[in-house]
């Protein structure tokens, strides 16, 4: 079970890449510059694509010789990098395919979160003197707190429900590496063929996603009084 | 009424930033099609016609 060790790491780098980033390109929408429907399109249609599709495509962009990234490598003068074949690559890898992946859903989000905040809010910071960087801090940043712990919620159910980007781009390798929870109770169920097995830990799978996500939920969704 | 907000170089910057950004990220997409349509021979060279 080596690769559940890397769930916190992977989990913490996909909060701290997603998030922000969805929130800046929610940000750059919501800026109402000229072609927002085409800014918008690119940033959410990797969202349309299936799982499937994005990692054949992720799987194609990491190829040793011919991939995207290893051009890119080689004119930077980095050489071959097997990124799906290495222990502290593939999961990079799998995080650029995540981030890039789930980046437009969250921004919607976020978006829907910022059209949300009434006009008004900013017209009395404006009257009050504040400039674009308090009012961000002030004003934006605490009226999107409920959206923020949807999204790292949402986050952390998809990341402890990792399976289809491991599975596809790596098959759980090198060596069970980025075998995850839910690809050990698959190999267990369907490849072990311990039905009784994988049933057991698909509860307790739920169980544990169950309370973290309850307790994640009563930490960050405290309300002040 | 809608007001016209003025072009300033701060706002240039953020056109030129949220452009390339929009590119950046369709661009493994536009990728992935346009390679989709090149010939198979050059990428695997048992399979060019003799």
């Amino acid at each position: 079970m080596a690769g559940h060790v890397q769930y916190p790491v992977f989990c913490g780098n996909l909060h701290a890449y997603d998030c922000p980033g969805s929130f800046i390109f929610a940000m750059f929408i919501n800026s109402r510059l000229k072609g927002t429907i085409f800014i918008r399109t690119c940033f959410f249609s990797p969202y349309v694509l299936s799982m499937s599709v994005v990692t054949g495509l992720w799987i194609f962009i990491f190829q040793p010789y011919t991939g995207l990234v290893t051009q890119l490598t080689n004119v930077l003068g980095i050489g071959e990098m097997y990124w799906l074949n290495t222990k502290w690559l593939v999961w990079l890898a799998i995080l650029i395919t995540t981030v890039w992946w789930t980046v437009g859903f969250n921004m919607i989000l976020f978006l829907a979160g910022l059209q949300d905040i009434p006009e008004d809010i900013y017209e009395a910071a404006r009257i009050d003197g504040a400039n674009s960087r308090q009012m961000l801090f002030s004003v934006t940043i605490p009226m999107l707190k409920d959206t923020t712990v949807l999204v790292i919620m949402l986050q952390t159910i998809a990341s402890f429900k990792l399976f289809g980007q491991t599975y596809l781009m790596a098959g759980g390798g090198p060596g069970t590496h980025t075998r995850t929870i839910v690809h050990y109770i698959y190999e267990t169920g369907f490849t072990n063929r311990r039905m009784g097995r994988a049933a057991a830990m698909s509860v307790a799978f739920f169980v544990m996603v169950f309370i973290i996500t309850m307790l994640q939920n009563k930490v960050l969704g405290r309300k002040k009084d | 009424m809608k007001t016209k907000k003025k072009m300033t170089v701060g706002r240039a910057a953020l056109y030129i930033i949220v452009y390339i950004a929009a590119l950046f990220w369709i661009f493994p997409v536009i990728w992935m099609l346009v390679s989709s349509l090149k010939p198979y021979g050059p990428f695997c060279p048992s399979h060019r016609r003799k």
